[in-house]
C-alpha cells in the first residue's frame, strides 16, 4: 500500500518489526532513532525499550522493572534518551544501552492540580482546576540547544515545565482551559529547527506553537487529538493523531498531506491509535500505536508501523 | 446528597420517574425538552420513542413510535409544537404535543455530500468531513425562535448550522470543519439566549460557541469539556450537559456559576454515565437525559433520565 503526501511516496512495510518469540509491544507509545536508523522503541510490555534495527531486527531490549507506565520518548543533544512514565510521574534520561543518567520528578509523587484519576478519561481531564508544579502524569519531553529541558505535563496538570541541564526548575506556563496558552491535556512537545516549541495539546485538537520562554506564537487547528511530533531533515512537522491518522505539515503549518486508514473495518484498520511518530535519516517514518490501552487491540508487531520512503 | 455550589444546589430526586407500562428501559435519552405547564418531553431511543411525564415523574402519553431511527436532540417551541431531530435518518420532525407529524425537514435517509464517512470510532468518523454540506448529514439539535424561524445543528457528518423559515424553506447556513471561530467539530447542540444570540455546543472543540441569528462570530465559551446539550432558562441561565459526565451553570454572559459532578472517580459511584441533554423546568428544577447505552454500555433504566430538585 502506498500514500502520497505532498510531493512525497511512503509505502507501508509489512510485518517490519520482527519480535523474538513470546515478546509483544502491547503499546508503542514512543519512538527515538538514533545515528544508524536503528529503533528504540517504548512500549508496555515487560520490555520497555525494544530496540530493532531499521530492517525490524531485534538487537536488544532494556528498561525492565524501571516504568510504571512509559509514555513518550526523545532523543537528546548527547545522544542519549529521555523517556517519560506519566504513572510514576518522572522524566528520565538514559544512555542508548539503557544506563539511567538521570531522573528527574520522584517517583509516586504527583502535584497537586486537583487532578482526580477515574475510569473515564473526559471526567479525569474535567478535573483539573489549576496548573502545578512538575509533575502530574508528564508525557513528552524535548531539549533546547543550550541543554534545557522542556516537559509537557500532562494528563493531570495543563503546563509546559522548563528545567536547566541539571534538571533544576527554570519556570512554568498553561493553565486548563481552550484559549491561547491553554491546556487540556498536553501530550508531547517538540522544537522545531526555528526554535519554537511545538505542543500537542490533544484534547483541544490543536498544536500550540510558543517560544522557548513560553510566549504564545499561533496554533494549528487542522488536527484532531494530536499525539505526537516529529520532524523530516527540511523541518516539516509530522503528527500523529487519535483520529488515527497522521498528518505532514511544512514549516509554517501548510498542510501537505496526510494518511491512515482507508477502510472502515476495524480488523484490518492500519492504524488503531496512534501516539508516537518518528522519521530516520532516510525519510522513513515510524507510527506507534496504543490500541492496547486505546482500544483493547494487542496488534502484535504491527503495534509499529514502518513506512518507507519511496519517492 | 447536595450537587452544585452557591444559589444552584440541587438534589437527586430518588425514583423519578416512574416509566409507562411495557417500557422497561428508556435506552438513551437523547432530549429532554419541558412544556409550558412543566411537563416533560423524553425523547428517547427505546420503542416509547416520546415520553410525556409529569413533574411528579408519572407518564402521561406516549408516542412516536416507528418514527425514529436514532433520535437525537429536541426542543419545545412557544405555541407548544415540539421538534426533534433523527441523526440516523438525517431528518428533523416537527410534531404537537399528541405526537401529530407537523412538519419534516430533510430528506429520509439521504444525508448531504460531506465527505463523511462514518466508522466505528467517533473522532476517525469527524475526521473524514471535508467540507460543509447542505441539509442534512446527521443532525444533532433544534431551536426556533420568535418568528418561528428554525435553527438546525448539523451535525456528526456536516459542520454547520442551518436557518429555516418557518415553513421549513432554508434561508442560509454558515460553518465548516475546524477548529477556529465559525469553524466547528461536531456541533451537538444549539439553543437561544436571553439577548437572543445563538449558542452551539462545539462539542470536540470542547466550547460554545456564540453567533447572533446571522450567523455572526460573537464570542467563544471555554470552561467546559465536551459540551452535549444547551438549555436557556427564563432568567437567561445557561445550562450544559457535557460528555466529562457533569453539567455546568453559566450566568447569561457565559460566568461559571455552579457545576453538578460524580462525587467521584468510581464507576460505581456515578450519578452520570454520558450526559447528553438538560432541560429545565419553572421552578428551577433540572432535568439530565444521558446516552448511557450506546456511549457506556450501561442501560441504566429509568435513571436514564434524572431530576434535580433546585434547593
Amino acid at each position: 500500500m502506498r500514500y502520497v503526501v505532498g510531493d512525497m511516496e511512503l509505502e507501508l512495510v509489512k510485518d517490519w518489526a520482527k519480535l523474538p518469540d513470546g515478546w509483544e509491544f502491547k503499546d508503542v507509545c514512543g519512538i527515538a532513532i538514533d545515528e544508524d536508523n536503528n529503533v528504540y522503541i517504548l512500549n508496555r510490555s515487560e520490555h520497555p525499550v525494544i530496540v530493532l534495527n531499521r530492517e525490524g531486527e531485534c538487537l536488544r531490549s532494556w528498561g525492565e522493572g524501571y516504568f510504571a507506565r512509559a509514555h513518550g520518548a526523545r532523543r537528546a543533544l548527547d545522544g542519549s534518551l529521555f523517556c517519560t512514565d506519566d504513572i510514576a510521574n518522572v522524566v528520565a534520561k538514559f544512555s542508548l544501552d539503557g544506563d539511567l543518567l538521570m531522573q528527574m520528578g520522584k517517583k509516586g509523587e504527583s502535584s497537586h492540580t486537583g487532578y482526580q484519576h477515574a475510569w473515564d478519561l473526559w471526567q479525569a481531564v474535567g478535573t483539573v482546576t489549576h496548573a502545578g508544579p512538575p509533575f502530574n502524569r508528564p508525557t513528552g519531553v524535548a531539549e533546547g540547544p543550550d541543554g534545557d529541558i522542556y516537559v509537557s505535563d500532562g494528563y493531570g496538570n495543563a503546563c509546559v515545565h522548563r528545567f536547566d541541564s541539571k534538571g533544576d526548575l527554570k519556570y512554568s506556563w498553561g493553565e486548563p482551559g481552550g484559549r491561547p496558552g491553554q491546556f487540556r491535556l498536553p501530550h508531547d512537545i517538540a522544537l522545531d529547527s526555528k526554535g519554537r516549541l511545538l505542543v500537542a495539546d490533544r484534547e483541544n485538537s490543536r498544536v500550540q506553537l510558543f517560544d522557548t520562554e513560553g510566549k504564545y506564537l499561533e496554533e494549528w487547528n487542522d488536527v484532531i487529538r494530536p499525539t505526537g511530533i516529529s520532524f523530516d531533515s527540511v523541518g516539516n512537522v509530522y503528527i500523529s493523531e487519535l483520529a488515527m491518522r497522521v498528518a505532514v505539515f511544512t514549516p509554517d503549518g501548510n498542510l501537505l498531506g496526510r494518511w491512515g486508514n482507508t477502510t472502515i473495518d476495524q480488523d484490518s484498520a492500519l492504524f488503531h491509535a496512534p501516539h508516537a511518530i518518528a522519521l530516520d535519516s532516510r525519510g522513513d517514518v515510524y507510527v506507534g500505536d496504543v490500541a492496547f490501552t486505546h482500544a483493547g487491540v494487542n496488534r502484535g508487531a504491527n503495534t509499529i508501523r514502518k513506512f518507507k520512503r519511496v519517492g | 446528597m447536595t450537587y452544585g455550589t452557591g444559589d444552584f444546589r440541587y438534589e437527586l430526586v430518588e425514583g423519578w420517574p416512574t416509566l409507562p407500562e411495557g417500557c422497561s428501559s428508556l435506552i438513551d435519552v437523547g432530549g429532554v425538552a419541558v412544556d409550558a405547564d412543566d411537563n416533560v418531553y423524553v425523547l428517547n431511543r427505546s420503542d416509547y420513542p416520546i415520553i410525556v411525564f409529569d413533574r411528579e415523574g408519572n407518564p402521561i402519553r406516549h408516542w412516536g413510535q416507528g418514527f425514529f431511527k436514532r433520535a437525537h436532540g429536541s426542543f419545545i417551541a412557544k405555541d407548544g409544537s415540539i421538534y426533534c431531530t433523527d441523526d440516523g435518518s438525517h431528518i428533523v420532525a416537527k410534531f404537537d404535543p399528541d405526537g401529530e407529524p407537523l412538519m419534516v425537514l430533510g430528506t429520509r435517509d439521504q444525508p448531504s455530500d460531506t465527505g463523511y464517512t462514518r466508522t466505528w470510532e467517533v473522532y476517525q468518523s469527524v475526521s473524514t468531513i471535508k467540507h460543509a454540506g447542505p441539509p442534512f448529514n446527521r443532525p444533532t439539535g433544534v431551536v426556533v425562535n420568535a418568528d418561528g424561524d428554525i435553527f438546525v445543528s448539523d451535525g456528526y457528518g456536516n459542520c454547520r448550522v442551518h436557518r429555516f423559515s418557518a415553513d421549513g424553506t432554508l434561508k442560509y447556513s454558515w460553518g465548516e470543519p475546524g477548529g477556529l471561530p465559525g469553524q466547528f467539530k461536531l456541533p451537538h447542540d444549539i439553543a437561544l439566549d436571553s439577548m437572543d444570540r445563538l449558542l452551539v455546543a462545539d462539542r470536540e472543540n470542547s466550547r460554545i460557541q456564540v453567533f447572533d441569528q446571522h450567523g455572526t462570530f460573537i464570542e467563544q465559551w471555554y470552561d467546559m469539556v465536551r459540551p452535549t446539550g444547551i438549555r436557556v432558562d427564563t432568567n437567561g441561565i445557561v445550562y450544559v450537559s457535557e460528555f466529562s459526565l457533569r453539567v455546568s451553570i453559566f450566568s447569561p454572559s457565559g460566568e461559571l456559576l455552579s457545576r453538578i459532578t460524580n462525587p467521584s472517580h468510581i464507576r460505581d459511584e456515578a450519578i452520570f454515565l454520558a450526559p447528553h441533554t438538560v432541560g429545565v423546568d419553572s421552578h428551577g428544577d433540572i432535568y439530565v437525559g444521558e446516552v448511557s447505552k450506546t456511549y457506556a454500555g450501561t442501560d441504566k433504566g429509568a435513571r436514564t433520565v434524572q431530576k434535580f430538585r433546585r434547593l
